[in-house]
Formats: structure tokens, sequence, C-alpha cells
């Protein structure tokens, strides 16, 4: 490469692809579309199962309680497909706006990961201690929270605290590592951003 | 509705098979100029090809079609490599790009001349890398102003800039 002629050096960046290079992006992009759609109909036939199972659970026991539960279901499925719209479209408005827009939402959305982490950070070993505070009040005896609740034995209740202590573990583990990776990520998503605005900001 | 289709025309949007046919290439190039990696560029392009699939039919001709692929292409891949800071670093692979020509050596060179492009072009600093690419693509001023929305003397000072630090590294990799 001899020489800076950015006209030379589109016609090469542009060179066709090869036959074999149209054909696999033909067939990936059929797939992605394949799959989406498949998704898109899943979506929508399971939404449908669910609603027509609790509509039938309402026809067979008319109990205010079962129509209660069932209308409380029916509008946590419509108000998780409402959600999943809005998410799906303000993704689409992100990628279709301009790159700074993109930013900008992407910072928004590392932010709020973060906080969210945060919280569950500290909820974790708070829920510990509340159940471990439980489990020793009364230990022993008959006047224990738990056993007089859950009719459960020492040894259950015991057993229950490790696999508890272990599921905080694990999950904790995994909210530190969100957490840091959002916290690398906004740092980038931060810096990028002001490198945008530096480039525009020179020019005015 | 092809590459040429002119803004402000509301004919039916094409399918996305015939998008693809026609613009994939272009996809293909600007996800090759964000990540090296072939494994990880799949995904990243197939990540495009969804984004692509679900907002093809909120487009509204206000740009062409192929300003709106180019547009969602980077800013996708720029949200790619976002997420890409957060995993530990992947070795780079060697990249092999060849093309079925009668002429070997003319082919040979063309390819490293290719391959020193695209690696020059991926250590541009990214506002640099956008505008850079778009050029390449053969997009015209007005176009690259409109997309990255910024003004005509902004998109002047960053596409020298891009093309002062694009020759330097084309030079180092001579």
């Amino acid at each position: 490469m001899s020489d800076f002629d950015l006209d030379r050096l589109g016609e090469l960046w542009r060179q066709d692809p090869e036959p074999a290079e149209v054909e696999r992006l033909r067939r990936a992009a059929a797939r992605v579309s394949r799959r989406a759609r498949m998704a898109q109909l899943a979506d929508t036939i399971g939404a449908i199962i669910v609603s027509a199972s609790l509509v039938a659970v309402t026809t067979i026991n008319h109990e205010p309680r079962t129509i209660l539960i069932v209308t409380a279901a029916l509008l946590l499925i419509l108000f998780t497909f409402v959600r999943n719209r809005k998410l799906r479209e303000a993704e689409i408005r992100m990628l279709s706006g301009t790159t700074e827009e993109m930013l900008d939402q992407s910072i928004e959305r590392a932010r709020t990961t973060r906080k969210r982490m945060r919280f569950n950070l500290v909820s974790v070993p708070v829920a510990i201690v509340i159940y471990s505070v439980l489990i020793s009040l009364g230990r022993g005896t008959e006047n224990s929270i738990l056993r007089a609740r859950l009719h459960l034995s020492e040894d259950m209740i015991f057993v229950g605290a490790i696999m508890l202590v272990l599921v905080a573990g694990l999950l904790t583990v995994g909210y530190a590592r969100t957490f840091i990776r959002s916290r690398i990520e906004l740092g980038w998503l931060e810096r990028l951003r002001d490198a945008y605005r530096r480039e525009r900001d020179e020019s005015q | 509705m092809t590459s040429d289709a002119k803004p402000g025309n509301r004919r039916a949007v094409a399918s996305f098979e015939q998008v693809i046919a026609e613009h994939g290439p272009l996809i293909s190039r600007i996800a090759m100029s964000y990540e090296a990696d072939p494994a990880l560029r799949e995904d990243l392009m197939q990540q495009i090809f969804l984004a692509v699939w679900q907002a093809l039919p909120r487009f509204r001709a206000d740009s062409s079609l192929r300003t709106f692929i180019a547009r969602i292409a980077q800013n996708r891949s720029i949200s790619y490599v976002a997420k890409q800071v957060r995993q530990p670093p992947v070795a780079e692979l060697d990249e092999r790009i060849e093309a079925d020509d009668p002429d070997p050596e003319q082919t040979a060179m063309e390819a490293s001349d290719r391959r020193m492009l695209l690696e020059a072009t991926r250590k541009l600093p990214l506002p640099q890398r956008q505008v850079i690419v778009l050029v390449l693509e053969g997009f015209d001023y007005s176009e690259i102003a409109e997309m990255l929305d910024i003004a005509p003397n902004a998109l002047a000072l960053r596409l020298s800039r891009a093309k002062a630090t694009l020759k330097t590294l084309l030079e180092r990799g001579r």
C-alpha cells in the first residue's frame, strides 16, 4: 500500500464479496429471521394457551379468590406483553437514532444495572441475617417462629439454612461480577460519549 | 426498494431477504471493522441482522435504506463493543481474505492491502472509525453528516483527523 488515496482505499474496501460469502450471509440472515419469527409465534401461542387455561379455571371454579388470582395473572401477562413491546421499540429507536443518543441510553441502562446490582448485593446479606434471626429466635423450642409457621423439623431448618447460604453465595458472586462488569462498561461508554462530544464541540 | 431509493419515497419496504441480498456485504464489512475474531463477528452479524429484521417495518424512508441499514449496523456494533469490554480479551485469530482470481499475484497483493486497511481501521478511535468506514463505503458527506447528526464542519474536522490517523497506521503497518 504505497500511497494514501481514500478513493482507491474505498474501492479496495468495497470489493465484491465471494459468491460463497454472499450465500453464507443469505443463509445466516434467513436463519435469524426464521428464529425471530418462531420466537414471536411461540410468545403469542404461549400467551394464548396460558390465558385460555386461566379463563378455563375460572369457568370451573367461580370462587372470588380464584377469579381474583386469574385476573391478576392475566393482568401480569398483559403487562409483560406491553412492557416487552415497549422495550423492543425503545431498542429499535436507539439503534436507528444517532450514536450519541444511543450512547446516552446505553449509559442510562448501565447505570440502572449498577444500581440494581448494588441493591441486590446489599439485600442478599440482609436476607441471610433476617433468616438467621428467625432461626435463632426460640431455636430448639416449640415457640420457634419457623417451626410454628411452617411445621418444619430442626433438621429441615438446618438443611434449609445451608442451602440458602449456598444459593446466596452464588447469587452474590453473580451480582458482584455483573456489578464490576457494568462499572467497566459504564466507564467505557462515558469515555466514548465524551470523545464524541469533544469532537463535536471542538468544531463549533 | 433498492439502495438508490430516494428519501421520502414511501413505496413498500423490501423484504428482509431482499435487503440482506443487497446490503449484506455492507453489514459484513461494518461488522469486520469492529470485530476481528471470526466467531465473535458471526455473533455480531446475527445481532445486526436481528436488529434490521426488527427495525425494517418501521423504516419510513426519511433517508435511503442503505443509510438506515448502515446506521443500525454501526450503532449495534458500537453497543456490541461496549458489551465486549466487559468480557476478558480473546486472542485475535489470523484473518484470511481470499478471492478466486485468475491472477494470484495481484489477488495476493490486494488481499494483503485489504487486510492492512482493515487492521488499521480497527485501530482507529471509534468516532474516527465510524466516519472512515462510512467514507470507505462510499456514502457522500451530506449523508454521513445526517447519519451522525453533526454539522458539515464537524464532519470535516473528524474526517481530517481520521484520515491522518489512518495514514499513520497504514505507514506503520507497511
